[in-house]
């Protein structure tokens, strides 16, 4: 590992803080070699982390060619409703559409449930008398006059907090159809209150959907203030260690943000790092040939699942951080479980094993922390089972207390008549089949079927289960990335730059001009370009644009994509019968002559980065195990298992179960009878 | 990898195939959603997919609309001892919307398919589902003004719609023939078809894994276990008998009140529900079917009991449900019932929960507001020349609680619908919303307050739209509990372009029922004020604190008036 | 539909098939529940008049629900 010896900035780095840690990965673009850190995060300073994490690894700022940050301060603020004060401004008469939300609710038998609050107070939602139709037309003019009360209100409310920090979020009824009001209201709050963060809806997000668009402003504003601050310790914190690099902030969707992007609408990084695994997890797939992935990242609180297919991965535009709280922004399609090393096993009053979704989290923790937590978790199970080593675990930083994971343990075999082994199975059996579970209905929900695809795991914990969970769903094949437990950092260093534009229009097959449609896409081509350019991208971007439409009737749209070049009648035509044909092939009928609704409009350019070349692992034989422990197997008991260390295993060699693969990150678990392989690069597979 | 066959049944094994059949369940009804045609089923969730051993139990679901634990339960038993087990042949699929054969109203049609496994019927799975438009005399099958079920729509008893794998086109042609929206009803019934394959699919792996033997002895432990846990639960309630009773205040044909009566006993670790002192069933449309009111009591039992108990016929064997044919709450042949689902359901549901609150006051909730406020509406769209309908409505206030106000508009808790955006609305409407919000005041007066209802006001911009209604609680209120008041009721009024105030539609139009009628034709420039009901308080207006009663005042759920009337508020 | 009913004293009566023709539209209801009963019948003789229940269970509980209504419950409102 040159750590010190690059004579130009030549590594590209990726930095991602977890809720533990916070990672640090780097590729060196000339030799290939890995520069890794960790060090633990601090919630309530995120920078002392990142300054920790560059001095621990060793690297020098000034050998980095540019450092991408994948930071959870926006979705901790919200988890945590630590933000700003925001001022919500509507259409009169609709001030209440952030408390209304959706009408449904999250349990169908519960007296005990409440509505989700809203991140505004009732008191801070002001009408103001203004009307733009379904048409976009103006049906009620917005008058200086209105401005003006509106300006005493939000007044009022500042001088009521000073000190704190307020934003103001604007969200008029139909003005992504026509923002000529919120433009006015723009050009005018923004010089009367200059110092105030504000956030506008047909900026933020251009959706149909007054709720969904209302909720994702408020989000922006909410966490503006706290991201406004963020940027600039970034800056100045990178200044200390160094003479500037390029630096930029992973968004949701994968892409890259710059400072002044993410100054102005920080919405787009509320899931930044939880894209990097499943982009580090594709490039890993690809080392093996394996296009079709189902991706597994198991961490200490919970699990994210992806799929990536046929290469490519795929994006959604909404996301709920809470149930209740939808966000309308691009984001890379990624689910979360709770299910992870801290989730808590108990039984339940009628006697069934749960597992989850509770978390001991990182404090107290698993009992075998020995930080006073008392309850059995996965944890605490894989160490009974030896399937952890207690004096290895994050690579020998952490001790683990095996008798503690035994009392835990057996105090609930107890409970279920079973001896400590076997519950400590019955455990890992009831969240693995959690977890197998939950990536049956993610695919069923996209048409696909999971035995098609290959297992990417990864996170901490990702490859102890990951024989587990493939054997359940009926996964063929396993892929453990190199530094499994840093791939999200990896993920964040080699991510493309992304930039997504939509925008809702509701226009009907028959009567719909391709001429208007060529203009609209040609300005959202435009914008997106110029913000790619504005992130820092240089090269030759790729352009994708795609409409959403579906039967007049349906609910449910597609996207169908749609060639470059200019928008003619014809084309449209193809792309409809385009549409015609996907409807036969999902649903198993198409209607024809049937009216088309086109309701949304999707432009995606792509600045592809440069795909990192790793130092090849030499060929070798495989070498002795460290040690044997005894491992337990279901049907098998306790049996003697070797364990080796990843780092000594050279390419080429072919390993049968049971043994136990050890790293500093993580540890892989190979089962009887499955057989793993290690690719040139170092990338393990594992065929069941 | 396949699993050990063995006769063991661990916890953990009975736990495992419990979340497995769950997880089918839950697969059929994402497919549903993916592939239907009509919103229905991906915002309102209107649906319900089950599977069922050979002898009518249900033995694991997935909870996607509420309403249908009644019928989920009692339609397919009953399909199956109908039919006979030996009529059902691999590829086979049975239809049927009989609302007196164990739906809960017509527009609910449930397609059942029978697993075989070794030449052998080893399942059934299945799933209820409403589809949007069945004919009838109403567009959109809500035939407020119907006084008999043939005026509802199309009625199917249960018959082969596959036979085989294949279509039975003659079956198909009558139906497509008969609804208005013939290709919105072969999407759908497509998406409920398709879903039901794929259960199929998953439920012959889990016989491989597990072997027909194991499964078979599994269900049967499944529904004993939940069956024990409940008449756990159920020794818990004191015993004792216990009265509550409720009206309809009209049932559009005949302005008079339609009374629901529950004398609920708890004996041990059995609850009864005797329903047979409610009054004969009325003419118009709000009768419950036998599995409605199924439902409803369910639901309230649900709600006062451990959420964690798997939910399968087993665990509602305690709970029985006693009617007599021909009263509001089992409408006997041919009385319609298109609005007992969606009005009279949570009237029952509030009911029951009002006579447990003798026995449980702390588990359970002051009244909700019952009603969906169903505005339905139709005509020729002026932009684009075609014909629309849409069947919309309401959330009301729910009632507050022991420890918490009651939510604000809220779908009644019979559904588990969303609200159609503005936004959305007027997309596709010849409406302009004016106005959209909670109705301060409108919650039950209490320590802890009553939900609020929401107020929507209309104006048409079209030359004419015909328009139909069925909402309740405009007379009467959700009632308070242990000292909180009722919540305000609900309003449907109208203002004829040119008239300067609001009036019911019976004064504008003379419609029979000012809150149950239909085929109104309305004009442009004419406008229409839907306001829905608030929840009842709980507990004594004294006792709220006063800081709560000041934010109350400050978030504008409640004005100073109000506070001062109500809540002795001095300041 | 199987309770777990203790200490009840059987039911004396007799399963009898429906005989109604495919073709008919008859329906038969439960006496104690009110559930319309789609084949068999639970036919029990009580002082002379023929009472159909849809199976045992029901017939069971149209005892209990006598001899309840009997007891004394305190009745609240």
């Amino acid at each position: 590992m040159s750590k010190g010896l690059a004579l130009r900035p030549r590594i590209r780095c990726g930095i991602d803080t977890g809720g533990t840690f916070t990672d640090l990965i780097g590729v060196d673009d000339a030799t290939g070699d890995l520069i890794v850190g960790k060090f633990p995060s601090s919630p309530r300073n995120s920078i002392k982390s990142l300054v920790g994490v560059i001095r621990e690894s060793g690297l020098r700022v000034e050998h980095a060619s540019s450092i991408v940050l994948g930071t959870t301060l926006g979705i901790n603020a919200l988890l945590q409703r630590k933000g700003a004060r925001v001022i919500f401004v509507t259409t009169a008469g609709f001030e209440d559409v952030l408390f209304i939300q959706r009408m449904n609710r999250r349990h169908h038998y519960s007296f005990e449930w409440e509505k989700p609050e809203p991140l505004v107070k009732r008191y801070d939602c002001l009408g103001i008398q203004e009307r733009i139709d379904a048409r976009g037309r103006v049906q009620v003019p917005l008058s200086s006059g209105e401005m003006q009360r509106l300006a005493g209100s939000i007044e009022e409310r500042l001088q009521e907090s000073p000190g704190q920090d307020v934003s103001i979020a604007v969200c008029l009824l139909f003005s992504y159809l026509n923002p000529e009001h919120e433009l006015s209201l723009k050009k005018y709050l923004g010089s009367k209150f200059p110092t105030i963060p504000q956030s506008f809806s047909h900026e933020v997000a251009p959706i149909w959907r007054e709720y969904e668009r209302g909720s994702t402003t408020v989000v922006d504003a909410f966490i503006k203030p706290i991201l406004i601050r963020y940027v600039a310790s970034v800056r100045a914190s990178l200044r200390q260690l160094g003479p500037p690099r390029p630096w930029t902030i992973m968004k949701s969707n994968g892409g890259h943000a710059t400072a002044a992007a993410v100054e102005r609408q920080p919405v787009n990084t509320v899931l930044s790092g939880l894209s990097g695994g499943i982009i580090g997890a594709k490039y890993f797939g690809e080392l093996v040939n394996e296009r079709n992935l189902v991706t597994l990242d198991m961490g200490g609180t919970s699990c994210d699942v992806g799929l990536v297919r046929n290469g490519a991965l795929s994006h959604v535009t909404n996301y709920e951080v809470e149930w209740g709280m939808p966000i309308s922004a691009p984001f890379v399609d990624v689910s979360s479980i709770g299910a992870g090393g801290g989730s808590i096993a108990r039984v339940d009053k009628g006697g069934f094993l749960r597992v989850g979704p509770q978390s001991a989290g990182a404090d107290p923790g698993p009992a075998c922390y020995g930080q006073g937590g008392m309850e059995a978790t996965v944890t605490d199970a894989n160490l009974v089972l030896g399937r952890l080593n207690a004096d290895y675990f994050l690579g020998g930083k952490m001790k683990l207390d095996p008798a503690k994971a035994q009392t835990a343990i057996s105090a609930l075999g107890t409970q279920m008549n079973m001896e400590c082994a076997a519950a400590a199975q019955a455990i890992i059996d009831v969240a693995d089949e959690n977890m197998a579970n939950a990536i049956r209905v993610i695919s069923v929900e996209r048409g696909l079927d999971p035995r098609d695809f290959a297992l990417v795991s990864f996170g901490g914990a990702g490859p102890l289960h990951t024989g587990g969970i493939a054997g359940k769903i009926g996964m063929r094949r396993i892929v453990v990335p190199l530094h499994p437990g840093l791939c999200s950092a990896f993920g964040t260093l080699i991510a493309d730059f992304q930039v997504d534009k939509i925008l809702s229009q509701h226009f009907r097959s028959g009567q719909v001009d391709a001429a208007v449609v060529d203009k609209l896409f040609g300005k959202m081509v435009k914008a997106a370009l110029a913000e790619l350019k504005s992130e820092g991208f240089h090269g030759r971007p790729e352009v994708h644009r795609s409409i959403s439409m579906r039967y007049a009737g349906q609910n449910y749209e597609h996207d169908v994509k749609i060639a470059t070049g200019t928008i003619t009648r014809q084309k449209l035509e193809t792309v409809f019968e385009e549409f015609h044909k996907l409807h036969q092939k999902f649903y198993g009928y198409s209607i024809s002559r049937e009216v088309i609704e086109l309701i949304r409009f999707n432009v995606k350019v792509v600045g592809a980065s440069q795909s990192p070349r790793l130092k090849d692992v030499p060929k070798g034989k495989l070498p002795a195990p460290l040690h044997k422990r005894l491992v337990y197997f279901r049907n098998k008991g306790y049996i003697p298992c070797p364990v080796y260390s990843r780092g000594s295993l050279p390419s080429g060699i072919k390993l049968k179960g049971p043994a136990v693969i050890e790293e500093p990150d993580s540890t892989t678990l190979l089962h009887p009878g499955n057989l793993l392989t290690v690719n040139r690069k170092g990338v393990i597979t594992i065929a069941l | 990898m396949k699993k050990a066959k063995s006769n063991k049944l661990d916890i953990v094994t009975l736990t495992v195939i419990n979340n497995a059949l769950v997880n089918i369940c839950r697969e059929m009804g994402t497919a549903m959603m993916r592939t239907s045609y009509s919103p229905i089923f991906n915002e309102a969730l209107d649906f319900s997919c089950v599977i069922f051993t050979p002898d009518g139990e249900m033995i694991g679901q997935a909870e996607f609309c509420p309403t249908m634990i009644g019928s989920a339960q009692y339609a397919v038993k009953w399909t199956i001892e109908e039919l006979g087990l030996d009529s059902f042949e691999p590829g086979d699929v049975v239809i049927h919307n009989d609302p007196y054969r164990g739906q809960c109203h017509m527009p609910e049609h449930m397609v059942l398919k029978p697993v075989f496994f070794g030449k052998k019927l080893r399942f059934f799975v299945a799933n209820i589902a409403h589809v949007g438009e069945i004919g009838g005399m109403a567009p959109g099958s809500f035939a407020a003004d119907a006084t008999e079920v043939y005026q509802e729509g199309l009625r199917l008893p249960p018959i082969k719609i596959m036979r085989g794998g294949e279509y039975v086109k003659d079956v198909w042609k009558i139906i497509l023939s008969n609804h208005r929206t013939p290709k919105s009803s072969w999407g759908d019934l497509h998406a409920m078809i398709g879903s039901l394959n794929i259960a199929a699919e998953r439920l012959v792996k889990l016989l491989e894994d597990y072997g027909a033997d194991l499964l078979a002895e599994a269900s049967n432990q499944l529904l004993n276990y939940s069956e024990r846990w409940m008449r756990a639960e159920i020794r818990e309630i004191p015993d004792g008998t216990y009265e509550a009773a409720d009206c309809m205040e009209d049932d559009g044909i005949t302005d008079q009140p339609v009374w629901m009566r529950l004398k609920l006993i708890v004996a041990d670790d059995e609850i009864i529900a005797d329903w047979t002192r409610s009054d004969p069933q009325a003419r118009g449309a709000i009768n419950a079917t036998f599995v409605v009111t199924a439902a409803a009591t369910y639901s309230a039992v649900l709600h006062v009991t451990n959420k964690d108990i798997p939910r399968n016929s087993g665990c509602f064997r305690p709970i029985r449900i006693v009617t007599k044919p021909g009263t509001l709450v089992n409408v006997r042949h041919p009385g319609p019932s298109v609005g007992g689902n969606t009005e009279t359901h949570p009237h029952i549901q509030n009911v029951v929960v009002a006579a447990l609150s003798q026995a449980i006051p702390a588990r359970t909730a002051a009244a909700e507001g019952a009603t969906a406020c169903n505005f339905l509406f139709g005509g020729l769209h002026p932009e684009t020349g075609e014909y629309y309908t849409n069947y919309h409505f309401e959330g009301c206030g729910w009632g507050g609680t022991a420890t918490h106000d009651g939510n604000s508009v809220m779908c009644p808790v019979n559904g588990n619908c969303r609200n159609t955006p503005v936004e959305v609305f007027e997309t596709k409407y010849p409406f302009l919303t004016l106005e959209y919000s909670m109705r301060k005041d409108s919650g039950g007066v209490g320590k802890r307050r009553g939900g609020l209802g929401s107020s929507r006001r209309l104006r048409v911009m079209a030359p004419e739209i015909t328009v139909s209604a069925l909402l309740d609680r405009t007379r009467t209120h959700a009632w308070g509990l242990f000292g909180g008041s009722g919540g305000t009721s609900a309003k449907l009024l109208v203002k004829k372009k040119g008239q300067s105030a609001f009036t019911t539609f019976s004064e504008a139009f003379g419609t029979i029922s000012a809150t149950k009628f239909t085929r109104v034709v309305l004009k442009e420039g004419d406008e229409v004020i839907i306001e829905s009901p608030g929840g009842g308080g709980y507990d004594p207006a004294g006792e709220r604190s006063t800081e709560d009663i000041e934010d109350d005042i400050r978030q504008g759920y409640i004005s100073l008036e109000a506070a001062r009337e109500h809540y002795a508020y001095k300041r | 539909m199987r309770t777990n009913a203790k200490a009840q004293p059987p039911v004396r009566g007799r399963w009898v098939e429906n005989k109604t023709m495919w073709y008919e539209q008859t329906m038969f209801y439960c006496d104690c529940c009110g559930m319309l009963i789609p084949q068999k019948q639970f036919v029990v003789e009580e002082g002379g008049v023929q009472r159909l229940f849809c199976g045992t269970n029901c017939a069971q509980l149209n005892q209990k629900l006598k001899s309840l209504n009997k007891r004394l419950f305190p009745v609240k409102t």
